[in-house]
């Protein structure tokens, strides 16, 4: 692998040996890459301002093992300015990069819709459609997708999903098992067809990529989501 | 060739400190059995003290062997009106140092990092919620870290507190004393002029 300059977003960076710190960056050629970056001794270096999550990087990797060595960092642009939820709605997509994504399988489209998500975020566009969005793109780049061809062909009203047998249809909600969601036919196809300016709609969809989601995690949730919780309980 | 059982143990030991391993542990160990007894005696009567007697402030979560800590205690501090949140006790000493300040702190011990498994939960905010909600405070300067963490750790506790009374503020990002703007990053530049100040004489 022949490294060139590229750009690049840090999800995560924690000190590493006195003065390094461990990164992991979201890049647009490698996919993610977890890197050594010298910070150096000295208290002068902006190295660390940097070294910040959500700031437009140039970096240069080197190194032939799995571990690269970040030799040179610099700033493509902006720090984007995130505020509020917006803010934790970021740690939500750095948090499922860090979880989900494997490393060294470079992804180009996600990369920018990673980009374009948080330009969304900046500009403080309808989060939950930004956050539904990036998660398609992320699914999508796992391999995953969801096959809606079933929900045309019914005279059901009612359907829940699996990750093993996708849509199934149910004539009642009785018929739903108990731990999954029920779903409403039309809501999905409207989901299908990226119809999503009612608000029953885009819940459905939360919750279908909620499990989905919850599945590729395992047992071990995301802590991103408990700033959520509190702000919801206000 | 292998070290006899309890210098083996004593140099494995000495690696649960930060940024020592193997060789650095090792030094220390001879160091400490050759040159320093005394001094070597001393660090484990303390640190055996300190591992069983420090705790946390009840007031304000710094490390202290009593329930509560000097500044908390101080008879000058107790009718103070603000209540500064900084991440660590090292936070603490670098704001007294500067003797500009006059209020009572909360130390936070960290700063949310979802990544890292830390949590609002994680951080004491119930304390600091039942103190606002004492009434005591009318400013809270919230002097957190000036990264990404620090800034969502800075506006979670700002939300958690506009439902009291206070004053929330944040300190000021800026050029740092004996800096030349050439060399100041871009972010704490463009903080730094849109914070900037009225300039009165």
């Amino acid at each position: 692998m022949i490294s060139t300059e590229q750009q690049a977003f840090l999800l995560h960076c924690r000190p590493y040996q006195d003065h390094n710190y461990l990164v992991d960056l979201l890049t647009e050629h490698d996919g993610k890459v977890t890197a050594v970056a010298y910070i150096g001794r000295s208290a002068k270096t902006n190295k660390k301002a940097f070294l910040q999550p959500f700031r437009p990087l140039t970096v240069f990797l080197k190194g032939r093992s799995t571990l690269k060595n970040l030799s040179l960092v610099e700033s493509a642009g902006k720090s984007l300015a995130l505020d509020g939820h917006y803010l934790y709605s970021g740690f939500y997509l750095n948090e499922l990069l860090m979880r989900l994504l494997s490393e060294h399988i470079p992804c180009p489209v996600l990369f920018q819709r990673y980009r374009d998500s948080l330009q969304a975020l900046v500009q403080a566009q309808p989060l939950e459609f930004t956050l539904r969005q990036f998660e398609l793109a992320l699914l999508d780049e796992l391999g995953i997708s969801f096959d809606f061809s079933p929900l045309y062909q019914t005279s059901h009203h009612y359907c829940y999903f699996t990750t093993e047998q996708g849509f199934c249809l149910v004539s009642s909600p009785q018929q739903v098992p108990n731990n999954h969601p029920c779903f409403l036919v039309e809501q999905l196809i409207a989901i299908a067809q990226q119809r999503l300016d009612c608000p029953k709609v885009m819940l459905t969809y939360k919750l279908l990529m909620r499990q989905v989601i919850n599945h590729l995690l395992g047992n071990k949730p995301l802590n991103s989501r408990k700033f959520f919780k509190r702000e919801m309980k206000l | 060739m292998k070290f006899s059982p309890l210098v083996q143990e004593l140099i494995e030991a000495l690696r649960c400190l930060p940024g020592v391993g193997v060789k650095s542990a090792q030094r220390m160990a001879f160091y400490l059995l050759e040159r320093n007894r005394i001094g070597g005696r001393k660090l484990a009567s303390t640190l055996a003290q300190a591992m069983d007697n420090i705790g946390h402030c009840q007031q304000c979560r710094t490390f202290t062997e009593q329930p509560l800590c000097s500044i908390c205690e101080n008879p000058r501090r107790t009718l103070v009106e603000q209540l500064c949140v900084v991440e660590s006790p090292a936070d603490v000493i670098a704001i007294e140092q500067t003797g500009d300040f006059q209020g009572k702190y909360f130390v936070l011990m960290g700063h949310l990092s979802p990544i890292d498994g830390i949590g609002p939960d994680d951080l004491g905010l119930d304390i600091l919620a039942t103190q606002l909600a004492s009434g005591q405070f009318k400013e809270l300067i919230l002097a957190t870290n000036p990264t990404i963490e620090g800034e969502a750790t800075a506006h979670y506790i700002a939300d958690l507190a506009a439902q009291y009374n206070v004053d929330i503020s944040r300190i000021a990002h800026g050029v740092p004393v004996g800096g030349e703007l050439e060399f100041v990053d871009g972010n704490t530049l463009s903080h730094a002029l849109t914070g900037r100040k009225n300039y009165r004489f």
